[in-house]
């Protein structure tokens, strides 16, 4: 017979998954805004469109922390991370041929390029949720005592992620204003 | 094997832009990022119905965005830098045989 604490443990699992996955991701996106304002690198619109997604992802982890379990939430992050490996993938294949004009935006970190890093991440993340899903799934998920401490760390991470949100919406509207987004400047401050 | 390659001047990363001007989708990365910031928000104090809303708002506008960047007028949605044609064409015996 399964005591309370072995019925816990799925649960908790799956909280700390959700979160090391948000962590994970706010690290990135973190790494992608210091090269951005420190760095110059202007993003791309199909750049943009990955930050999209990588903020969709921990939508779905946001709503798991706030209203509980439901597959629902996973389904969203799993959509999200579905449209990065697109975009992601058939943005390398624009560059993949170097020639005039066309070649990787920004600088190579351990030698490849953004594009090509967000394949690899979309790739881990689509992976991650698979193995989550073969290991807890089918089982109920939903915590009755959930743990205040992971609860209070979710809360302060999903306000990071709404900050930092927030923050790349600002960056959109002076780089792009409501027009085409280009890469050789911010268009509100006259670049 | 060769590649069948010609310039293509349709870049959008090196800020050339010959996007048709003035063309719908141009200000959809504001709607995009302006819907998405509405559902972290709602999602993290929000009703949750709203916060699904706006992402699935935001989620159809990526999509549309999407398509929008990669299509060009001069060759749709394919990729012909990445076209390959054999120089020499391979004999191909029937299966099982090794010669």
């Amino acid at each position: 017979m399964n005591t309370p604490a072995d019925a816990r443990l799925p649960a908790t699992l799956n909280d700390l998954f959700l979160l090391a996955m948000m962590l994970t991701i706010a690290a990135i996106l973190t790494v992608a805004m210091v090269l951005q304002y420190y760095g110059g690198e202007i993003p791309c619109p199909l750049c943009l469109l990955q930050r999209v997604t990588m903020f969709g992802v921990c939508f779905g982890i946001i709503l798991h922390f706030r209203h509980g379990y439901s597959a629902q939430n996973t389904g969203v992050s799993m959509l999200f991370a579905l449209l990065l490996l697109i975009v992601s993938v058939r943005q390398t294949l624009l560059d993949i041929y170097p020639r005039p004009g066309h070649s990787y935006v920004g600088s190579a970190v351990l030698g490849l390029h953004m594009p090509v890093w967000s394949v690899v991440i979309a790739v881990a993340i689509l992976t991650a949720f698979a193995i989550k899903l073969a290991v807890l799934g089918g089982r109920d998920l939903r915590d009755p005592q959930p743990s205040r401490a992971l609860g209070r760390m979710a809360r302060l991470l999903g306000l990071y992620m709404v900050a930092i949100g927030l923050i790349n919406f600002a960056s959109v509207a002076v780089q792009c204003g409501v027009d085409a987004c280009h890469t050789s400047g911010y268009r509100l401050l006259g670049g | 094997m060769i590649f069948v390659f010609s310039d293509m001047s349709i870049s959008r990363y090196a800020g050339i832009s010959i996007r048709r001007q003035g063309a719908k989708g141009d200000d959809m990365m504001f709607a995009v990022f302006a819907t998405m910031s509405l559902a972290l928000l709602a999602g993290h104090c929000g009703p949750r119905w709203f916060a699904i809303l706006s992402m699935l708002v935001c989620l159809a506008l990526s999509i549309g965005l999407f398509l929008f960047e990669i299509y060009s007028p001069e060759y749709g949605f394919r990729m012909p830098w990445l076209q390959v044609q054999l120089d020499i064409v391979p004999s191909v015996g029937p299966r099982g045989s090794h010669s």
